[in-house]
């Protein structure tokens, strides 16, 4: 609700009045996004997969003293038919309010992507082809003749490098004299002449036969060196053998790698905390400020805030890039092609994978991202069981309680264990959106299952150390901003609530209190349903707010240390039960207030919101209730 | 119907085929397949199939796209 997804990165300027407008339009996949990026300085979030871009995005960059809006529409491989997207993008370009139409092609695949050219040149006249990912040519041994190509075109063509940064500078000056007029640009007649068949399948095989022409005059040479081995690749990870068991390894290492350094970073970050603290201390009372204005500020906001910074933030800001660089590299379309069979049988698709893996980093994205999924009704299941995959706000708190419960003696084997206890749980949450999307699809949801199409593009290599300090960038940039957004209010209310005493109890023991029978039954207790009640604002601050009531916001020196959280946890009595029941509960609860408010805003209906936040909330109580029955018979 | 015309999900892996016709009743899916190349003429030859199940992946006008086989049982192909 403070950084929605929109605006990840709120140091942009905004401008109220431009002097030019260019859009951008392309098949999906073809480093579009990276192109506006580079022009407006904006950090949409790229992938190597198809679809990423899903609404129009908006910036602006000044060339020559002039101030040009760029607006982003998101991949379509047509300008002819009905999903939602692509008639957004051809109504903007037929409306002719750009200045400019911009075509970002992929140079390594020119036949497929001149449907789309020719599609455009048929309705505008304002356009400038743009080639992009120029460098994989040179690796390919591919010659494309440019100014043939204009030639055949009858538009400017530039050639770009968007991963690389290269091109842009002449993209922007070619963009200011096509606007300008000084360029020459004319009507190829054979282009128009294709148009003139009317019948959709002679059309279409018209426009590729006049693709096929072009292509063959403008490239020289066709070598397949990358192909063979991307080939070789592909038949390992979707193999019968080692396709799935090689996407849980993925997995498992990405969980290890994330705890075993948000351990340590989790230490030193806690440590200087500390250290910050006492620091303030000292300053508060050499400036005699009241005891219990001092309380408040530390204990209660300072201490919520910095427990979540130095617990919640490490796991998320490796995780993030990580998974980046994953997604970089174009594995993610492989495990929506892998799984699609699945997902046939429970009646939904196999790009609902994808919504799940965007649903890691932040249930709201991947709610977002059920936009890439064609049909209502498939989007709808996949909206309502996208908050199944636990987000970076609650895999902390899982790692969190994980590590307590695992203690051998070799931190690798605890590490090792922690990440396979939380690859099992995810896989339990994966089931479970398994067998609710049939269920779904078999009852609120029933029809025939539909068509599915994905495209599985060329691996990449990924730019490691630029995911990296980019991801970790925006988002531990995000993330802290959150944590104060979030964090620091959360911690000023629990205070006042333990320390506004009505008759002797705290404001927030009655309410613990009154939540204790609910709580027994599930196996928990007042003080943990209310932290998930306050959580839904945000569910990083769930456990913050758990060790806030029972330590009555007292300062704690080794706050955040999990040793520390262990004691306070046993002292109040949690049990391995409770534990259990507390993870169950983490994993299937409503979604957070930023994720209900997105599925409505995409959903527009009110009772598929109710229905998203019922609904895994219906699942953990149960859950727990089994739980603690089964528990209460075996002790 | 020529001898040597198959439908889609027939065709084996690594083999060769041009595309015949399209017999889909989506018109979202028709106008998707004709969008990634799906003419009349078009080369297409089948990769590698999933690790569960029966979707595959072809090679298209310089594209991988995964169908399923649902969808390749209505397209005809001629094997060349």
């Amino acid at each position: 609700m403070f950084l929605s997804y929109k605006n990840k990165n709120v140091l942009h300027k905004s401008y109220d009045t431009y002097d030019y407008e260019i859009s951008l339009i392309g098949n999906p996949n073809v480093g579009k996004s990276s192109i506006f990026n580079c022009l407006t300085g904006l950090k949409q979030h790229t992938g190597n997969w198809s679809g990423k871009t899903v609404e129009n995005a908006i910036g602006y960059y000044e060339y020559n003293n002039k101030v040009v809006k760029a607006v982003d529409l998101p991949g379509t491989y047509s300008l002819r038919y009905d999903s939602k997207e692509e008639i957004e993008a051809c109504e903007y370009i037929k409306n002719g309010k750009s200045d400019c139409i911009i075509i970002v092609a992929d140079a390594t695949n020119l036949e497929r992507n001149l449907n789309l050219i020719l599609q455009v040149l048929s309705i505008s006249k304002k356009v400038i082809l743009c080639l992009n990912m120029i460098d994989e040519i040179k690796k390919n041994n591919i010659a494309i003749d440019i100014d043939e190509l204009s030639l055949q075109l009858g538009i400017p063509v530039v050639c770009t490098s968007a991963r690389n940064n290269e091109g842009l500078r002449q993209l922007r000056a070619v963009i200011e004299k096509f606007i300008n007029g000084e360029i020459q640009i004319y009507e190829v007649d054979s282009i128009k002449r294709v148009f003139h068949e009317k019948d959709v399948e002679k059309q279409a095989e018209n426009i590729f036969k006049k693709c096929s022409d072009i292509y063959k005059l403008c490239v020289k040479t066709e070598a397949e060196t990358n192909f063979t081995r991307n080939l070789k690749i592909d038949k390992i990870l979707t193999s019968k053998k080692f396709g799935i068991p090689i996407m849980c390894l993925f997995l498992l290492l990405l969980f290890w790698i994330t705890i075993f350094g948000a351990n340590y970073i989790s230490e030193w970050l806690s440590v200087g905390f500390k250290y910050i603290s006492k620091i303030l201390l000292e300053l508060f009372s050499l400036i005699n400020l009241n005891e219990y204005v001092i309380s408040f500020l530390i204990d209660g906001v300072y201490n919520t805030l910095t427990w979540v910074i130095a617990v919640m933030l490490p796991p998320m800001a490796i995780f993030f890039p990580l998974f980046s660089i994953m997604e970089d590299i174009g594995y993610l379309p492989r495990i929506a092609f892998n799984l699609d069979s699945g997902f046939q049988k429970c009646g939904t698709n196999g790009k609902q994978a994808l919504t799940m893996a965007m649903g890691f980093g932040c249930n709201a994205c991947g709610v977002v991202g059920c936009r890439i999924i064609n049909t209502e009704r498939e989007r709808n299941i996949a909206m309502l069981t996208n908050n199944f995959i636990p987000c970076n706000g609650r895999l902390p708190s899982l790692i969190a309680i994980l590590t307590i419960l695992i203690s051998t003696s070799s931190i690798i084997l605890n590490t090792a264990l922690t990440a396979v206890s939380l690859l099992l749980i995810v896989l339990i949450s994966v089931l479970v959106t398994f067998i609710v999307s049939k269920v779904l699809s078999l009852t609120i949801y029933k029809s025939k299952s539909s068509s599915f199409v994905i495209e599985l593009p060329p691996y990449r290599k990924p730019k490691i150390l630029r995911s990296i300090v980019y991801a970790m960038k925006d988002r531990a940039l995000s993330i802290l901003l959150r944590a104060i957004a979030v964090a620091a209010p959360t911690g000023a209310i629990i205070w006042l609530l333990v320390n506004i005493k009505v008759s002797g109890i705290s404001l927030l023991q009655y309410c613990t209190t009154f939540f204790d029978p609910i709580g027994n039954i599930l196996g928990l207790d007042g003080v943990i349903i209310t932290a998930f009640l306050l959580g839904f604002t945000a569910n990083e601050t769930v456990i913050p707010v758990i060790l806030m009531s029972y330590t009555s916001a007292l300062t704690l020196t080794e706050y955040s240390s999990y040793t520390a959280l262990e004691s306070i946890l046993t002292q109040n009595g949690w049990t391995l039960t409770t534990a259990i029941c507390f993870m169950i509960l983490v994993i299937f609860h409503y979604p957070c207030s930023t994720t209900c408010l997105t599925i409505k805003k995409e959903s527009g209906s009110n009772l598929l919101t109710f229905v998203s936040m019922i609904l895994p909330t219906a699942i953990g109580i149960c859950l727990c209730l089994l739980v603690n029955i089964i528990s209460t018979y075996i002790v | 119907m020529n001898d040597k015309e198959i439908t889609l999900d027939k065709l084996k892996i690594g083999e060769l085929s041009k595309i015949s016709h399209i017999d889909i009743d989506s018109k979202k899916m028709y106008n998707r397949l004709l969008d990634l190349g799906f003419v009349k003429g078009s080369t297409i030859r089948a990769l590698f199939k999933c690790a569960i199940g029966n979707t595959v992946a072809y090679l298209i006008k310089g594209t991988v796209v995964g169908l399923r086989s649902t969808d390749t049982k209505r397209i005809y192909v001629d094997i060349v």
